[in-house]
């Protein structure tokens, strides 16, 4: 079985190489990437540049591999259906599981192949980023400890009620690696309406279960913006809860701001506990279960449709998805039913009551696919989990994967492959 | 004589082929009823309806006209060099240059029909958006609903025409659709004039929005580019590699502007890249329309010049490859 | 064993396919009621005009179509059944390859279908593309080969298997006169060393050569059938073969005959056929060099050989 499905599989990871798409797509990839290194400025320095740089790369990397791969995977049934050549190969003794298998994991071969390329384009790219900066200067230490960096991250949970002097919050601290040094950071943000509102002065506090004092220090921060706090790794203790307290001071003309912590990440204290490289990995195969997923989809698009046809309805499957979480916002149906009973007038149309079910009904299906995304997290400096990866190959490519390879398989054990395309 | 007349029947029977594809229909049908439907998805944008529903259809024709032209040049190139179809034409007294710029004038034969259809369609979607009316009785946002009924009854009517026909007649489903599409479009302008947006009988009472029809020339303008494009990369390689490249450069051209643009004038690099990546920006101008604004003759002309004469480059590119290829 | 070579290999009743459009109306009766049966070791012929259903029937065989109506028993299997794939070989009407692979590679890949062992699939590799003459293209892309290379990698891919059911649609077309002669002869070696072969071809002299029964199909329907020396037979005539004689003594038979039994008998000369002419030109151009494998008679794979 084994023999057979690599078989097929070398076939197809042959016949992208041959047939120049393999070259294509990396000089496609190349071109981007270089591109956005050579344009990109992002906020004038080295962190910013860093980030958006980051961002930017894993987001084009992800369009560019995923739409890339959706072509491919549609052709790779269809048009040897078209052209015949599938005969030969069907009237061996090949299961059809096998073969849907063998051309999927052909793909899959192509796609890891150019994701480790660009995986190397991104990490050198970050650490010639990293060498151009002194280690030291506040530009240097936000590369090295905020950008390229794995942090674990935990969000304060707001104690007491609103307006309780001195703000508290609980959080759990992260475990920390074996002999842990470095600093943590602190992320705090301000409401504000306004630009160029007077700093918040105050005074963080950080306390073990037992009342004892971790860590304290007074700070001077802007209302708009994230604000930072470093925090010596040596002064926290891993796993254990902890209080946080802040409490706002008079500056020096005797005022009060009065500054509100913004409602959503009030505070977020962020541990380093691993290193750029190995959560760019981490990065990269989540983005891989995206694309192994896709290569799925076309895979059985092809089994049912001629080439172009599995291209478009793949396409509108991919853009559905995307969109149906922009249009349950605009129609969801108790909004729908909602707006149209408080207005006094009729009630909504068939077309927005059908739109808002249909919506709702593709974004309930496919909203485990959209869970697993990158974001922004590894240019943040953010750990992606490994439990995530897992999660996302689990639900990405056995769970939905396994869906699409069944479909496809069924078509193909029903299909009569002879039968003018 | 006798080349244009060849040429002729090459640039026909393109079209003709490109457009019995089911593909093809799938692209214009799937695109002309989402441009119809805008109108009853965006709804309630206090007066921005209009704006919003044409600048979506103008992404719609743009976005889908690529995957027209892409399609339609590579099965016209790609394709036909494949299965053998090329090398059968090639016998006969037909040069390679005439055969590959005949193609490339089927291929616009059918980027204009699909842009008519979606030019149509945008035409009458944008008249069918919620609008504000004041007068004999009626004071609100007034939705044009018995326009939007009729537009989408052309393209369920377009699909019956088509079904009946093949089925009577055994004619090709995809061109026959499309032709009563067309028809059915032109038919629905013609009857949306008759009435006002309230549905009341009053002949050329409501215009409809000709300001559209511009911007619409403008997207068609930077489709047939993209058809250059994608013919002379048929040239070289498959069908997948040339949507892909298509898709990609499609992507690098709206981005120009940012991605290279910003910097051309201090990077030999990006003034390259800017030059070279067509900039699809020329050709997306419904911005333009905002706040009663125009597109004008002078930008028209100098749009039609930036396309002719890249398509005329990437053509003369594509013309020197297929001279040197092994059919 | 001798139970076994008179059994039935493939067994066909009232088969029918009927092609219908869109919208589910017949449009094409390819094959209507067709009924034979094929046993193991010999070689059966589906002959017929363009359009009279061969091709349809094989790919019914393969599992390729569904059949509207009728059954059909292939080795104890069904056609489609991964078993039985296991057991037969099939050359299409063209030969469907990659384009981008080389013999070489075409052969390891489908030799990994049939969950051949590598140091085997090497083997096998190598005799057949010895056999069939490609070995020193063996390397080149398939997509620059001519028609008649094309038909012999899709022969070699064929027997990769070492069938015990082979199955040809058209085998020698795009094949030179040398070719259609060197399939020929392999298909008879085959055939002796017991596979079952079954062909279509609409070229009846390579079928008369190395068939033994034939069915005639036209407009998708049998109409003729059975063993091909009791088919071709002309009862109320006879040849009489001998070696050139003088022509007083050519008439002094003829006379002696016509006195004898009465009727009429006319003397020709044999002539060689256009292939047989052919080929004795081109062998005797080569020189029979076996190093000319265009020319050479197929030296049977090894592993063919039973």
């Amino acid at each position: 079985m084994y023999n057979r499905i690599f078989g097929i599989a070398g076939l197809m990871f042959r016949q992208a190489v041959r047939s120049r798409f393999v070259v294509s797509l990396f000089c496609l990839l190349l071109t981007v990437l270089v591109g956005f290194t050579l344009t990109i400025q992002g906020d004038g320095t080295a962190s910013g540049r860093l980030q958006v740089l980051l961002s930017y790369a894993m987001g084009a990397v992800g369009s560019v591999l995923g739409m890339a791969t959706l072509w491919l995977a549609c052709g790779s049934l269809a048009t040897e259906i078209e052209s015949r050549r599938i005969h030969l190969v069907v009237v061996k003794p090949v299961r059809v599981i096998e073969l849907w298998l063998g051309k999927w994991m052909g793909i899959l071969a192509v796609v890891l192949l150019q994701l480790v390329a660009a995986g190397l384009f991104m990490w050198a790219a970050a650490r010639i980023g990293e060498h151009r900066t002194v280690a030291g200067t506040p530009d240097g230490i936000a590369v090295r400890e905020e950008v390229l960096v794995a942090r674990e991250w935990v969000e304060g949970r707001r104690l007491g009620p609103p307006g309780d002097r001195p703000v508290r919050w609980s959080l759990s601290c992260p475990e920390l690696p074996e002999g842990a040094t470095g600093m943590a950071t602190l992320s705090y943000r301000f409401l504000s309406a306004w630009r160029d509102q007077p700093p918040v002065i105050g005074h963080w506090m950080l306390r073990g279960e037992d009342g004892r004092i971790w860590f304290e220090s007074d700070c001077t921060a802007n209302q708009d913006g994230v604000n930072r706090l470093k925090i010596p790794l040596a002064q926290l203790r891993g796993g254990e809860p902890v209080e946080l307290l802040f409490e706002e001071r008079p500056n020096a003309a005797g005022q009060v701001t009065g500054a509100t912590f913004h409602p959503e990440r009030e505070v977020e204290l962020l541990v380093p506990t691993g290193g750029f490289g190995a959560n760019l990995m981490r990065a990269l195969l989540l983005l891989f279960c995206h694309v192994a997923l896709l290569a799925a989809l076309g895979v059985t698009a092809g089994t049912l449709f001629t080439f172009p046809v599995a291209v478009f309805a793949s396409l509108a499957l991919v853009v559905a998805t995307l969109l149906a979480q922009f249009f349950v916002f605009s129609t969801a149906p108790e909004r729908v039913a909602h707006e149209h009973h408080h207005g006094g007038e009729e009630g909504p149309s068939w077309i927005e009551r059908v739109g808002a079910h249909a919506s709702e009904t593709v974004r309930m299906a496919m909203a485990p696919t959209l869970r697993y995304r990158v974001g922004l997290r590894l240019a943040e400096g953010r750990r992606i989990p490994w439990r995530e990866v897992q999660a996302a190959a689990a639900v990405l490519i056995l769970g939905y994967g396994g869906v699409l390879c069944l479909a496809g398989c069924l078509v193909l054990r029903r299909r009569e492959w002879a039968l003018p395309v | 004589m006798f080349r244009l007349r060849q040429a002729v029947a090459l640039a026909g029977l393109t079209a003709l082929e490109a457009l019995r594809q089911p593909v093809c229909l799938l692209l214009i049908l799937v695109s002309s009823t989402l441009t119809a439907l805008l109108p009853f998805l965006i709804l309630h944008r206090f007066g921005e309806d209009g704006k919003l529903v044409r600048d979506s259809a103008f992404a719609l024709h743009a976005v889908f006209g690529v995957f027209v032209a892409g399609y339609a040049a590579t099965t016209a190139l790609s394709r036909e060099l494949e299965s053998g179809t090329a090398l059968v034409v090639l016998s006969k007294p037909v040069s390679r240059d005439c055969f590959f710029l005949s193609k490339f004038v089927g291929v616009v034969g059918v980027v204009g029909v699909f842009s008519l259809c979606a030019g149509l369609t945008t035409l009458l979607a944008e008249r069918v958006a919620e609008r504000f009316v004041n007068r004999d009785g009626v004071a609100g946002f007034v939705t044009d609903g018995q326009t939007g009924a009729l537009l989408i009854a052309v393209m369920v009517a377009a699909c019956v025409v088509g079904a009946v026909v093949n089925y009577k007649r055994q004619r090709p489903f995809g061109s026959v659709t499309t032709t009563a599409l067309l028809g059915g479009l032109l038919l629905c302008v013609v009857l949306a004039s008759c009435f006002d947006r309230t549905g009341q009988w009053a002949p050329f009472a409501t215009r409809l929005d000709w300001r559209l029809v511009p911007v619409s020339v403008l997207i068609t303008l930077g489709l047939v580019v993209m058809s250059s494009l994608a013919m002379t990369l048929s040239t070289v390689v498959g069908m997948v590699p040339t949507l892909a490249s298509c898709s990609a450069v499609f992507a690098l051209g709206m981005m120009s502007d940012y991605l290279f643009g910003l910097h051309a004038t201090e990077s030999l690099w990006a003034g390259l890249l800017y030059s070279a990546v067509p900039n699809w920006q020329h050709f997306w101008v419904c911005d333009q329309l905002n706040a009663g604004g125009s597109i004008t003759g002078g930008y028209m002309g100098l749009a039609a010049l930036y396309a002719l004469v890249y398509a005329s480059a990437l053509l003369c590119l594509g013309t020197v490859l297929f001279r040197q290829k092994d059919v | 064993m001798q139970e076994k070579a008179n059994s039935t290999i493939l067994e066909v009743v009232q088969l029918t396919k009927v092609f219908c459009d869109f919208w589910r109306r017949p449009k094409v009766r390819a094959v209507d009621g067709l009924n034979l049966s094929v046993r193991r070791g010999e070689i059966f012929g589906l002959l017929g005009p363009n359009g009279s259903g061969k091709s349809t029937t094989i790919k019914l065989l393969l599992g390729l179509l569904h059949p509207t109506e009728g059954s059909i028993r292939l080795m104890e299997g069904r056609p489609g059944d991964v078993a039985v794939h296991r057991r037969i070989g099939y050359l299409p009407e063209v030969s469907h390859l990659y384009r981008y692979l080389t013999p070489r590679e075409t052969l390891l890949f489908y030799g990994r279908l049939f969950d051949l062992s590598a140091r085997e699939r090497r083997a096998r590799t190598d005799q057949l593309l010895e056999m069939t003459g490609l070995t020193a293209a063996a390397d080149r892309a398939v997509g620059e080969f001519s028609k008649g290379m094309a038909r012999r990698l899709g022969l070699a891919q064929a027997l990769l298997n070492a069938p015990e059911l082979l199955i040809l649609d058209e085998p020698t077309s795009g094949l030179d006169p040398m070719g259609c002669r060197q399939v020929k002869e392999m298909l008879r070696a085959l055939a002796d060393q017991g596979t079952t072969i079954l062909l279509t071809s609409h070229l009846l002299a390579d079928v008369e050569h190395i068939c033994d029964r034939v069915v005639i199909m036209y407009n998708g329907k049998p109409r003729a059938a059975g063993n091909l020396r009791d088919l071709l037979a002309t009862p109320d005539r006879m040849t009489l073969d001998l070696p050139v004689l003088d022509a007083a003594t050519t008439r002094r038979l003829l006379q002696t005959i016509r006195e004898t039994c009465d009727c009429e008998a006319e003397l020709s000369r044999p002539s060689m056929n256009l292939e047989e002419f052919f080929v004795r030109v081109v062998r005797e151009a080569t020189n029979g060099a076996s190093a000319a494998p265009e020319a050479a008679t197929p030296r049977m794979a090894a592993f063919l050989e039973k």
